[in-house]
């Protein structure tokens, strides 16, 4: 159905009203100018969603005071009556025209200003976007110590400006369009256009064309319908509430999406090489980013295996341990009344809770179920001889160790192998792990990020060994004089040494 | 032929050393000791070097019909009936190749980690799980292998270092002192200690530089080489020769005697042994693909991935049927030998005879 608006002036408001029949929330504004030859006008706009003050001065005001409009008397003057208003008359930044009823509403919803004209069947469509939003503050998830500060908003705008500060270049592309049917949500896709590979960049936008659904809340959802696989448990796409991380991901050659109403904005390709990696790691000094990536690692195999291994240890194979650690460990389980199994999942479950509701519950609250959590239940498990106490140190260790992992669903995915691990262990031991890092493996080797290998660049697909310095080490900045070939770069240099 | 799967040079080479060292790193020094005494390396250096002209040939068949995939190549210069009979022998081989892989790990497993569990069930988990990997097309399998390589390298370089304290150098000597006529037996049995390598059949018509993947195959043989020969001198270096006979899986051995004070794990070879299935599985996930793209074939079917369920009974049943090690190590042993000879050398060399000269007719 495309409506086209007419001359008549109260027929065309008619449409609207009968378009948005109920919407309380849409005001129109009728003003009258001229002298001799009266002209009505009328502005459409969703209160709240424009800046007023704006339309007021600078649309409304001007229009009104205008001196060639008050003159302007002859009839045959009438059909380019649009070209003054919008040339002459108006004093705002931005402005098009438009002739379609569907496209006129969907500017007014998402916050512009509509100048509907007696006797011109187009309409001006002032761009006077305006809400409260929240300002620009530092990303709560991903802080820094040292690094820039300032983090994404939910409004898509300001989340772009923040990027293009980083790069003041005339091939950074910015192609923005509308996903959801009914939420007309703005979707950004940002790249530099002579280092991105074309085909990640066709792909990324087949991905999006395919789009169908009504809605989209939040850059997550947009993240699981173009993943590759997702029944996966891993993310196969990054996600960051920092301008400077993904500055950073174009200048890679990567493809960073921008979704309105989300902080987050998502960068693709991901593998879980750039999903261990934090922005901090570019910030401070070699060495210590260096350690830091080693320690990261350890915390990944430590959050996935820890309570696995104590299972089978302590089930199958005490014979493993120095055989004093082998009568600690016996003597301290020798009043727990379950076997291994079922104090590692009871101890899993209570530390899974107390991060739950310290996620939904911040506050005085939140600290009191971080003390009756960490403190009691530890503590009083402990003594009630419930569980070991090695146990409460293995799974304090592997909550903490998960936390250590920057990407926070990679985290959560490891999380949930950790269960299943626990229970391979359970009935098989270490033989059982084993066939659980087969599993994963092989899952973790099938995965694909947009045509990128997940294990890139271990993948040994177009591996260098420029690559591997920023992988698990971080070599010195010196040493970055291309850029990483897992994305296929067409642009290749980063910088010259002198 | 479906152009979509890449695998690279470097996953070639990872993916060919992952399916060669296998069974072989655990049990050769020890056999090829029964046989060479001392000289035993000079057995592995040889049987090493008799593989090359093979990876030749694999490598030149894929040079005389660049554009054409393996299976293409068969059936065109072997005519279809030939062909197949020859695909039928390389089925039974992987198959037997994996159901041996499978039942080595049932045993060693029983013995080092889970005395008590019944074999069926380490079996079937194991073949569970490796068909996992079977199910992905050949850039997977190549990644795999070239995640695996690192573990075997790691794998390997940990053995050696491990038993340096404990090696007497003298038990090397004397050399060059075995029956000549030993080493024809001897390199029978190192020979076919490095089978493996027939997944270039299926891997090299999706190499991205196919002019490179003959040097890089080469460089896999000669790591797995010097592997062996390391492993089987720090063994004799060990024990010496009388000792290192009597032993079924030497290397494992090795590490049992390791006992470095302020271990935090005293006994290494429950471990080692978990890092073992991986390189175990670096052997059985090609061969159960290659048994699922070769069953494809036959059955001219679009996906290989229907035919891997229905194969895990076969190697289920077929690894079950030895009764004890010794079956295992002498009939199983030559029964996939046997296969391996029949359909990866004399079918590759056949085929690069007559393909050549097919060319030849045809340019001239």
């Amino acid at each position: 159905m495309q409506t086209i608006l007419l001359k008549d002036l109260e027929k065309n408001i008619t449409t609207l009203k009968t378009l948005l029949k109920d919407c309380d929330d849409i005001v129109y504004r009728n003003i009258e100018i001229g002298d001799v030859y009266r002209v009505k006008l009328c502005f459409v706009f969703v209160d709240g969603l424009i800046d007023k003050t704006f339309i007021s001065e600078y649309a409304i005001q001007s229009l009104i005071s205008e001196e060639e409009i008050k003159n302007f008397t002859l009839q045959g003057f009438k059909t380019s009556l649009i070209d003054i208003i919008a040339k002459e008359s108006l004093a705002t930044a931005e402005i098009k025209e438009e002739f379609h009823m569907e496209k006129i509403i969907n500017f007014l919803l998402s916050g512009d200003t509509i100048l509907l004209i007696d006797g011109v069947d187009k309409g001006i469509i002032i761009g006077s976007r305006g809400w409260p939003g929240r300002g620009i503050g530092e990303p709560t998830t991903e802080t820094v110590v040292r690094g820039p500060r300032d983090g994404f908003t939910e409004t898509l705008k300001f989340n772009t400006t923040l990027v293009r500060r980083r790069i003041k270049d005339t091939r950074l592309k910015l192609k923005i369009r509308q996903i959801g049917k009914r939420s007309k949500t703005d979707v950004a896709i940002m790249y530099i256009e002579d280092i991105v590979d074309k085909n990640l960049l066709q792909e990324v936008n087949s991905r999006i064309d395919e789009i169908d659904i009504d809605a989209i809340m939040d850059s997550s959802i947009l993240e699981n319908l173009i993943e590759d696989n997702y029944l996966s448990p891993f993310p196969q796409i990054e996600n960051t509430e920092r301008p400077d991380a993904v500055a950073a991901s174009l200048y890679e050659g990567r493809v960073a999406i921008l979704v309105d109403n989300s902080p987050f904005a998502l960068i693709v390709p991901a593998t879980i090489g750039t999903l261990m990696q934090s922005s901090e790691d570019y910030y401070s000094r070699w060495t210590e980013s260096t350690v830091i990536r080693i320690l990261r690692l350890l915390a990944l195999g430590l959050s996935l295996l820890a309570p696995a291994l104590y299972v089978a240890i302590t089930a199958f194979h005490p014979g493993l341990l120095p055989t004093k650690l082998a009568y600690y460990l016996a003597a301290s389980r020798i009043n727990v009344p379950f076997p291994a199994v079922v104090e590692a999942f009871l101890m899993e479950i209570t530390i899974e809770l107390i991060r739950e509701s310290g996620t939904r519950i911040s506050g005085p609250v939140g600290t009191t179920i971080g003390i009756v959590g960490g403190l009691i239940i530890g503590q009083a498990a402990v003594e009630a001889g419930i569980v070991s106490p090695l146990m409460i140190i293995i799974v304090a260790a592997t909550s903490i160790s998960a936390f250590a992992i920057p990407s926070y669903e990679l985290s959560a995915g490891f999380r949930i192998c950790r269960f299943i691990f626990i229970v391979l262990a359970a009935i098989f031991g270490l033989y059982g792990i084993m066939l659980g890092v087969i599993i994963l493996g092989t899952h973790l080797i099938k995965l694909d990020s947009f045509g990128i290998p997940y294990t890139s660049p271990y993948a040994g697909l177009g591996i260098k060994e420029g690559e591997l310095k920023d992988t698990l080490i971080k070599a010195p900045v010196q040493e970055f004089e291309f850029r990483p070939v897992f994305t296929h770069p067409r642009n290749k240099r980063r910088m010259r040494r002198r | 032929m479906d152009r979509k799967h890449k695998v690279s040079n470097q996953q070639i080479k990872g993916l060919v050393v992952s399916m060669m060292v296998g069974i072989g790193i655990l049990s050769l020094p020890s056999v090829i000791a029964n046989i060479m005494a001392n000289d035993g390396w000079i057995g592995i250096l040889l049987g090493g070097i008799l593989n090359i002209p093979f990876i030749i040939i694999i490598n030149k068949i894929f040079q005389l019909y660049p554009d054409k995939d393996f299976f293409e190549i068969g059936r065109d210069v072997l005519s279809p009936v030939i062909f197949n009979i020859f695909l039928v022998g390389f089925l039974m081989y992987v198959i037997l190749l994996a159901s041996y892989v499978t039942r080595n790990l049932v045993e060693v497993m029983r013995i080092f980690l889970l005395d008590t569990t019944p074999s069926e069930i380490i079996a079937i988990t194991f073949i569970l799980a490796t068909s996992y990997i079977a199910r992905s097309e050949i850039d997977i399998i190549g990644r795999a292998g070239y995640h695996i390589y690192p573990i075997i390298i790691g794998f390997a370089i940990f053995i050696i270092i491990v038993s340096i304290p404990n090696a007497d150098f003298t038990n090397l000597l004397p050399v060059f002192q075995s029956n000549i006529r030993l080493v024809p037996k001897g390199i029978r049995v190192s020979f076919f200690s490095y089978i493996g390598f027939e997944i270039l059949l299926l891997t090299i018509p999706y190499a991205e530089k196919k002019e490179k993947t003959l040097k890089y195959s080469l460089m896999a043989l000669a790591i797995v080489t010097l592997i062996y020969i390391l492993i089987f001198v720090m063994a004799l270096s060990q024990y010496g020769i009388h000792q290192l006979q009597r032993q079924n899986w030497p290397t494992l051995a090795l590490i049992k005697e390791i006992d470095l004070p302020g271990y935090f794990i005293e006994n290494l070879d429950g471990v080692v042994m978990a890092f073992w299935v991986l390189v175990i599985f670096g052997t059985m996930g090609p061969a159960y693909y290659s048994a699922g793209k070769i069953l494809s074939e036959l059955f001219n079917t679009k996906t290989h991935e229907l035919f891997i369920i229905p194969l895990l009974p076969i190697i289920y049943i077929v690894s079950l049927i030895p009764q004890n090690l010794v079956q295992i190590n002498d009939q199983m042993v030559s029964i996939v030998n046997y296969f391996a000879f029949f359909s990866i050398m004399i079918m590759s060399t056949l085929i690069y005879i007559v393909g050549y000269i097919k060319k030849r007719r045809e340019n001239e």
